[in-house]
């Protein structure tokens, strides 16, 4: 581990110029040019030093604001996967084709949890060695001509249904030799996914419980509201005190609903993109292993060559008694049908073998480049985990501050 | 003895009597320490020291098949908590030490007896890392307890223990152990529930405080063996049984009555108490006999209206017949502003009950979450233990969480102790005091009938008194006018005679015309003009009944007619009645004046003092709950900042 520490150490010495990307303001756009479709439009922010971004007209804060949309996103996305088959792409969020059809995709809810989850989705990229250099990304985070350039590229983006069916072929195979580190990677993978999900449920029952709590104050607000006046003549000591538990209560739910934001809008988000990091991770896996079932199976098709070459060299098994008699009849020479099956096998063999070299480059480089992928991603996952949780506490902190500050006021204040 | 209440793990273990001598000298002679047993904390819930050093002195705390002054098995329990009380250093040893902690915090009515042990297994079981979790719990918990002491410093009557112990027939039953007065008295549930019954009984201008409700038959349903032996439940009515008993102290009237006495009193067994005078000599209904003390004998009081309850009379119909009394008219008004602000009251508290109730069920189920939330943080923080730093970050964060769950629990305990179970008993004090203001009214209903029907009668009788006068100045103005007219005289001579046969005929009712020819037989011999007469009279009173049915046909009764439908006979009559009725009148209504004075009296200090209860009750429940709550945000504010000053570290 430590030696992925120090890698991602010199990643950061290569491109020392941090991207700070913060993407905000989602806002309901109706479609240019006279369509009428709407679409949500996202305020993207990037802060950084490098003058590349800033082409020569470097502004005050360094800071470069741009407006795209989830489908801008997704070309992004789709080129960086395209370019990039060795690394883990930062998945994007579900397009949620359900809040389409329900028309809640402009609610509120929608938007701003989107805004989060893209966010997180630019600052993976922003993170990686390799993608945050992609010319790709700076044309997405600065050009005013991106929209030109979309509608140019759009149309010949290779498609990648081949990669899909070959994919779907070996689904079945599994890597033969698979190395203990793959398998350690593996199982820590699934066992933080499955905590990571159970986490997620977890949070969303507690959103759901904070609403209903939250509710509850209101409601006990107005009860209490009703029973201070009625003391109100009979009891003004007792009066005062119902209406500052009463003022207490109400802004308690309203505390209350602070943080439930914060944890519906944000903190769920945030495991949510984890769980579909992890996810990716697991992809690129897959095309790993898919790369040495590759080279495994040219292996096994070399071997087997060989067994039969030899065979037949020693004169006898490869084909069977009735076979030989057979060419026998159709009157070849089972010699000399001997020799030419003998040269053509060592043709194959030869060809094998340089295809056998090329898969296992192919494949060791597959493995070489995704163990460092692994590493970029555990890296981002500990930063991203760092950085929710203390944001949580933050958040939580902030909560239990103001209720305290609000709560030693109603104390102090009851007679 | 009716009842045997024997604890049944005390006798199975002091058996021997002697064994308790040796037993005082031994530090631990607790059975159930270390155990799971309500007695492991020892005899909890002991108020003062000082009453306790005269234990061997004692009278018997539990009434024993045998004889009732065995009181030895009391003494030693007793003995016990003192040493566990008076010595704490002895156990603060080895796995005793969680014991004591728990007598001590529990040492006021045991409130949180059964939580301290719910957290202490949780962080033992679970959390073995957290061991100042507990000691935190058990700090905010003795601040919790605190605020109960407040409420409870001048209670003088503790329920002590519960458990379950057998009755003569060897039936299991839930036994509650109340001291007071440094004497010890087990009762059950039943019981508690029919002195209350009774209480209602014996007084029906004062608000009784309540009894926890039965179990719900929902309970039974699900877990019917186990249902009624359920702890949470126990403690639960062992806190609003001490409640219960504390405020009837607080009663002057109720504290000094017979009946509260012999229940606080292990002398009487209660079977024996409520088939015996006073309870058996109650009154069937409670307006016909004197209403501070209804089985004080009054001839009087049976002879009032006992109007009925369904038809209560309503605020406007009360100020409507007390025009003519200004005093009561005042008392009247002022019963009708009590009344309202009452049922207001309870108007806005039972939504709140229903809110404090449902915010406190989802209140748990999020500690709940919160706890495995926890669980699940630490599984996180393990699985990112090759990140040393951040795994410690998130054990943290788990840690968090978990003293989240945690102080949720003490909060939500608190939510239940002090808003829930205060709210509901003011709500059900509320409902009582209905049937007080229910008692007042009818006893107004009473007042106004005798005094109506006094009226009445003394309308009546100025009326044929009346009317005599008339026929009296009509007589003398006949006989004035006889010496000067010879027709006047003549008329007046008939008139004479008549009076005469009305007279002879005064022993015999005129209902009877035959029977009245029979006896003028008699007295006068047989006297053609006599007879002439006498049929002349029969035929006055026909055209009399004639008349009488003409203007009523309904009413047969002679009381109900004007003076001058009756004969003279029948107005001597019902004047001599009505006079005797107008005396027993008076007296009742002297009575009735009486009763509604002291039942205004007695209603209005009870729904005073209610009124007043309540109100103490929410400020204090207030203070309780603020401070509750301020803990609770200490609590998780520090576990938070923890985990970010680690998190900073990084």
């Amino acid at each position: 581990m430590e030696q992925l520490e120090g890698d991602s150490m010199t990643d950061d010495q290569r491109n020392h110029f941090n991207l700070e990307i913060t993407v905000t303001d989602p806002q309901k756009r109706t479609g240019e040019g006279g369509t009428s479709t709407s679409y949500v439009s996202y305020q993207i922010s990037t802060k950084t030093e490098d003058p590349a971004y800033h082409d020569g007209k470097p502004n005050m804060n360094n800071i470069i604001v741009v407006h795209r949309r989830y489908s801008d996103l997704l070309l992004l996305h789709d080129v960086l996967a395209n370019d990039y088959p060795t690394c883990i792409i930062p998945p994007l969020p579900d397009k949620k084709v359900f809040q389409y059809i329900s028309g809640d995709r402009f609610s509120q809810k929608f938007t701003q949890k989107r805004s989060h989850s893209l966010q997180n989705f630019l600052r993976r990229i922003s993170l990686h060695p390799t993608l945050s250099q992609s010319s790709i990304l700076k044309m997405f985070l600065t050009s005013n001509d991106w929209d030109t350039y979309r509608r140019s590229i759009i149309d010949n983006l290779p498609s990648n249904k081949e990669e899909v069916t070959d994919a779907f072929m070996n689904a079945f195979k599994s890597v033969n030799i698979q190395s203990d580190e793959f398998i350690e990677i593996k199982e820590r993978s699934d066992k933080l996914d499955h905590t990571i999900t159970k986490l997620d449920k977890i949070f969303h029952k507690v959103v759901k419980k904070n609403d209903s709590i939250s509710e509850d104050y209101v409601k006990l607000g107005t009860a209490l509201e009703e029973l201070s006046e009625l003391v109100t003549g009979e009891n003004d000591e007792l009066a005062k005190n119902l209406k500052t538990f009463q003022e207490g209560i109400v802004q308690l739910s309203y505390l209350i609903n602070d943080l439930n934001k914060y944890l519906d809008y944000d903190y769920l988000v945030d495991l949510k993109d984890i769980e579909h990091y992890i996810e990716s991770m697991r992809q690129l896996i897959k095309l790993k292993d898919q790369k040495q079932i590759d080279y495994e199976q040219l292996n096994e098709y070399l071997t087997k060559s060989i067994k039969e070459k030899d065979d037949l060299i020693a004169g006898y098994g490869g084909s069977n008694f009735f076979t030989n008699k057979l060419e026998e009849f159709a009157g070849i020479s089972q010699e000399a049908s001997r020799r030419d099956k003998i040269t053509k096998l060592e043709e194959r063999i030869t060809s094998l073998d340089g295809e056998l070299e090329n898969a296992k480059k192919i494949a060791d480089g597959f493995e070489q480049e995704t163990l460092k992928e692994i590493a970029q991603f555990e890296s981002v996952k500990a930063k991203e985990l760092k950085d929710t949780l203390d944001e949580l506490a933050d958040e939580n902190i902030k909560f239990y501050e103001k209720m305290l500050q609000t709560w030693t006021k109603v104390d102090e204040s009851l007679v | 003895m009716n009842n045997i209440n024997i604890f049944d793990n005390l006798n199975n273990n002091n058996i021997d009597e002697e064994e308790e001598e040796e037993e005082e000298e031994e530090e631990d002679n607790n059975p159930f320490s270390g155990t799971n047993h309500m007695f492991a904390s020892g005899m909890a819930g002991v108020p003062d020291p000082d009453t306790l050093s005269k234990t061997p002195d004692l009278k018997l705390g539990y009434e024993y098949p045998q004889q009732q002054s065995n009181g030895n098995k009391s003494a030693t329990t007793k003995n016990t908590a003192i040493e566990s009380q008076g010595e704490d250093s002895p156990y603060n040893d080895g796995d005793l030490s969680t014991v004591s902690s728990r007598t001590h915090s529990s040492s006021n009515g045991s409130d949180t007896d059964s939580q301290g042990s719910h957290t202490n297994s949780n962080s033992n079981s679970q959390y073995e890392p957290y061991e100042n979790l507990s000691l935190s719990v058990a700090l905010a918990q003795q601040q919790n307890q605190e605020n109960i002491i407040q409420d409870q410093k001048d209670w003088k009557i503790m329920i002590t223990e519960s458990g379950n112990f057998n009755d003569q027939w060897g039936k299991h039953a839930i036994g509650y152990v109340i001291q007071y007065n440094d004497k010890e008295v087990i009762r059950r549930y039943s019981e508690f529930s029919s002195l209350h019954d009774l209480l209602i009984k014996f007084f029906p201008t004062i608000v009784i405080p309540p009894i926890p409700s039965k179990h719900s038959l929902m309970k039974y349903f699900l877990n019917p063996i186990n249902a009624q032996y359920d702890t949470k439940v126990i403690e639960k009515r062992k806190r609003k049984f001490a409640s219960f008993l504390n405020n009837c102290n607080n009663i002057p009237e109720i504290k000094s009555h017979i009946i509260f006495q012999n229940f606080l009193d292990p002398e009487f067994a209660w079977k024996d108490v409520i088939h015996s005078p006073p309870v058996t000599i109650l009154p069937q209904n409670n307006l016909l006999a004197p209403p501070l003390n209804q089985v004080k004998p009054s001839p009087l009081h049976p002879l009032l209206p006992s109007p009925s309850t369904s038809n209560s009379p309503t605020h406007l119909q009360i100020m409507d017949s007390l025009k003519d009394n200004n005093e009561l008219m005042n008392v009247a008004k002022e019963f009708i502003k009590i009344e309202s602000l009452l049922s207001h009251y309870l108007g806005t508290l039972q939504p709140i009950y229903n809110e404090v109730k449902h915010n406190k069920f989802h209140l748990s189920s999020l500690s709940g979450q919160f706890a495995e939330l926890g669980a699940f943080y630490n599984a996180l923080s393990i699985e990112n233990l090759p990140f040393g730093k951040l795994s410690s970050c998130i054990e943290k964060i788990g840690r968090s969480y978990d003293i989240k769950y945690v102080s949720m629990e003490v909060l939500t305990e608190g939510i239940q102790n002090l808003l829930e179970e205060n709210i509901e008993e003011i709500v059900k004090l509320l409902i009582d005091s209905r049937r007080v203001i229910v008692f007042k009214n009818m006893k107004l209903c009473q007042y106004q009938i005798v005094k109506i029907t006094l009226q009445k009668r003394q309308n009546r009788l100025k009326e044929l008194n009346e009317f005599e006068d008339k026929l009296n100045r009509l007589d003398l103005a006949l006989s004035r006018d006889a010496s000067s007219s010879r027709t006047v005289a003549t008329v007046v001579d008939n008139l004479k005679k008549k009076d005469n046969d009305t007279k002879s005929n005064n022993n015999n009712p005129p209902q009877n015309p035959n029977k009245t020819v029979e006896n003028n037989d008699d007295s006068n011999g047989p006297d053609m003009d006599q007879i002439k007469l006498e049929q002349k009279h029969i035929q006055l009173q026909f055209q009399l009944q004639k008349k009488r049915k003409k203007i009523n046909k309904y009413t047969s009764k002679l009381d109900s007619l004007g003076p001058e439908f009756l004969t003279k006979t029948e107005r001597d009559l019902e004047s001599k009645k009505i006079a005797k009725e107008i005396e027993k009148l008076n007296e009742c209504f002297k009575v009735i004046q009486r009763d509604i004075k002291e039942v205004n009296l007695s209603s209005m200090t009870s729904l005073a003092n209610l009124l007043q209860y309540v109100q103490k009750k929410l400020d204090f429940m207030l203070h309780g709950i603020v401070k509750l709550i301020l803990n609770y945000n200490l609590e998780c504010l520090k576990a938070w900042k923890e985990a970010k000053t680690l998190i900073n570290e990084m």
